[in-house]
């Protein structure tokens, strides 16, 4: 055998070997895809995780954006991310959760960390938010009811009769008599005191910033003058009961 | 609109022929009040104008005597009305033709008011048993000793329930007691409420004890303008239509839109609630309705309200959206037929005082109730 031919042989044994351990090990990662899938790479799955998040609330949002000029035309959706009205309707849960994890952090003595009361503030902020859509789709649903009792009753032939005063006080009287109607049902009720509790809570949060404002900047704070206001009652009605007594004997 | 009102154009041009013609009237309409609008000053707009003097103070309570407008019968015991915290006394003066304080002064009593003044955060940590054991209190007592006699205390709204406590806690101090529109059985008769009626009862029964304490913590006091809020809501259709189409069924009449304002000053002049007495008014009181149970305490001493010993007179108003008839008439039970009296008056809540119908029915019924009492005593 020439050498040139031996050559040629060993040369196709070899890619034969390779072609044969190549479809091989195919076919073992096909078959082990199929039984447990290949983890992806850990910084490719938050990625993904995050761009899914974002489009939860903000559908238009291409991710890409920042590689075309003037924003491309997800401009709009870019900002709506930053359009806090929108939040509460698209991705509750996810920020729920978010803001969750943030306030869950265990407290470091010496370590200044503000996302615990971030993240409280944000889910306040969050209660609040779908408190008022509840609250509005509550109200929205009166209208809709009074509206169909209205058009029921009133037609453009009616208005011919140039009765426009009557049309009016019909539609009032149909949209106050929903309203009150609604305002005495559970949903209704339920979804006031979720209003009211909300804005209790975030009026607490302002509070709360301001006496840490008032503290750093060396001012009284509402704290403060609540206890002494307290002290001056205690003292006044404890002083009008001894005047009481001494007048008594 | 229904198909059938999609109709013809020339259906559709007539009909918006003939809605233009409203709107230009309803226009001119609107633009005559308007007119009287611009030019009438806040200060134009006067309230409570009947003179009085202050002759007691205690903090920022006072009470005024009014000074008599004819010769004042020494028969009957002074009259000390008291309003509740949720808004002011001027209702009861608010202009000369519809003034109940002018009306029992022609009746020749002898009036007195009592102002709980303006609570700022300072106030607090005032309670039910302080405005009821100390302020109110104190104040009958001043009167008491300046008349010589037991006095005529007249309650109004929160008012009465106040003074019906009192009455029950230190019979000795009162002649008489009149309530109007006084809430005594907070959960009143909610099966029976007619559409628009009790929503504040069941409002605040909806609400949680720790909501309730929260909400005014938060604030210190129970803000003015939450109640003021509360209260538009009880009325939604009114209250998003009296700017403008009210204003413009008044047609620029001078005489009714300055009523409008009058009564428009008496609202914005909504005081802030002392903190601790609302909790113990929505939770004490409308939530768990202690007052009708006999467990509604002051100072640690149950008000049991069989202890009114003196004759009473209960006004309510039949169309009152705040105060249900059935809340105030529960008082009844409580004190013996020969010594209670009942006037229902045919108008809303704040009808009972402001409408010209109430002056004769509500001012002069009081005025005939004192008056046959001195005549059985």
């Amino acid at each position: 055998m020439a050498e040139n031919d031996f050559e040629k042989m060993m040369k196709l044994w070899a890619s034969g070997s390779e072609a044969f351990m190549k479809a091989q090990a195919d076919m073992v990662e096909k078959f082990g895809e199929s039984i447990a899938p290949k983890p992806k790479d850990p910084f490719e799955e938050s990625m993904e995780a995050w761009q899914n998040f974002i489009k939860s609330w903000a559908p238009g949002w291409d991710p890409s954006l920042f590689t075309k000029p003037g924003f491309g035309g997800s401009r709009d959706a870019y900002f709506a991310m930053f359009d806090t009205s929108t939040w509460a309707t698209h991705a509750p849960d996810q920020l729920r959760s978010i803001f969750q994890s943030m306030t869950n952090i265990p407290k470091l003595a010496d370590f200044y960390n503000p996302s615990p009361q971030l993240g409280a503030q944000w889910q306040e902020v969050l209660d609040f938010q779908q408190a008022t859509q509840k609250f509005g789709t509550v109200m929205q649903s009166a209208w809709q009811r009074a509206y169909g009792r209205f058009s029921q009753k009133y037609s453009l032939d009616d208005l011919k009769s140039g009765d426009v005063k009557g049309a009016l006080d019909a539609w009032l009287k149909a949209a106050n008599e929903e309203l009150l109607d609604i305002q005495s049902t559970q949903a209704f009720m339920d979804a006031q005191r979720a209003m009211i509790v909300a804005t209790t809570q975030l009026t607490k949060r302002q509070a709360e910033w301001a006496e840490s404002w008032a503290e750093k900047l060396q001012l009284p704070t509402r704290t403060e003058i609540d206890d002494l206001t307290k002290t001056v009652y205690e003292l006044k009605k404890e002083i009008r009961n001894l005047k009481k007594e001494l007048k008594g004997t | 609109m229904t198909e059938q009102a999609a109709g013809k154009p020339e259906d559709f041009t007539q009909a918006y022929t003939l809605a233009m013609a409203h709107l230009m009237q309803a226009g001119i309409e609107s633009m005559r009040s308007s007119d009287i609008l611009g030019a009438i000053a806040d200060t134009d707009v006067e309230i409570a104008e009947t003179p009085a003097d202050i002759i007691y103070q205690q903090d920022k309570v006072t009470v005024s005597r009014y000074r008599p407008l004819t010769d004042v019968n020494p028969n009957i015991a002074p009259v000390l009305i008291v309003y509740g915290l949720f808004g002011r006394q001027t209702m009861i003066d608010l202009q000369e033709d519809r003034s109940m304080v002018r009306n029992l002064l022609m009746a020749g009593l002898d009036v007195h008011v009592l102002d709980w003044g303006n609570p700022t955060r300072a106030d607090q940590f005032i309670t039910l048993d302080d405005l009821i054991d100390i302020y109110l209190r104190d104040a009958v007592v001043d009167l008491k000793t300046r008349s010589g006699m037991p006095i005529n205390l007249f309650g109004i709204c929160e008012g009465g329930t106040l003074c019906a406590s009192l009455a029950a806690l230190s019979p000795e101090l009162l002649s008489s007691l009149a309530l109007a529109i006084t809430p005594i059985d907070f959960d009143g008769d909610p099966d029976n409420y007619w559409q628009g009626e009790g929503f504040l009862n069941q409002w605040l029964q909806n609400m949680r004890a720790e909501d309730i304490t929260d909400l005014v913590d938060t604030h210190g006091n129970l803000p003015g303008a939450f109640s003021g809020a509360m209260f538009s809501a009880l009325t939604p259709i009114t209250s998003m239509t009296k700017y403008n189409l009210g204003l413009q069924a008044l047609a620029g009449n001078r005489d009714k839109i300055l009523n409008f304002l009058r009564m428009e000053k008496w609202i914005a002049d909504r005081p802030d609630h002392p903190g601790a007495a609302a909790k113990q008014w929505f939770n004490d009181l409308y939530r768990e309705n202690k007052l009708m149970k006999g467990a509604f305490q002051v100072e640690g001493q149950t008000v049991d309200l069989k202890k009114i010993k003196c004759p009473v007179l209960n006004i309510y108003a039949l169309q009152d959206h705040i105060v249900p008839v059935s809340t105030s008439k529960a008082l009844s039970t409580f004190i013996p037929k020969s010594r209670y009296k009942e006037i229902g008056f045919p108008g809303g809540h704040v009808g009972v005082f402001v409408s010209s119908k109430a002056q004769g029915v509500v001012a002069g019924g009081l005025v005939d109730w004192l008056k046959s009492n001195q005549k059985e005593a």
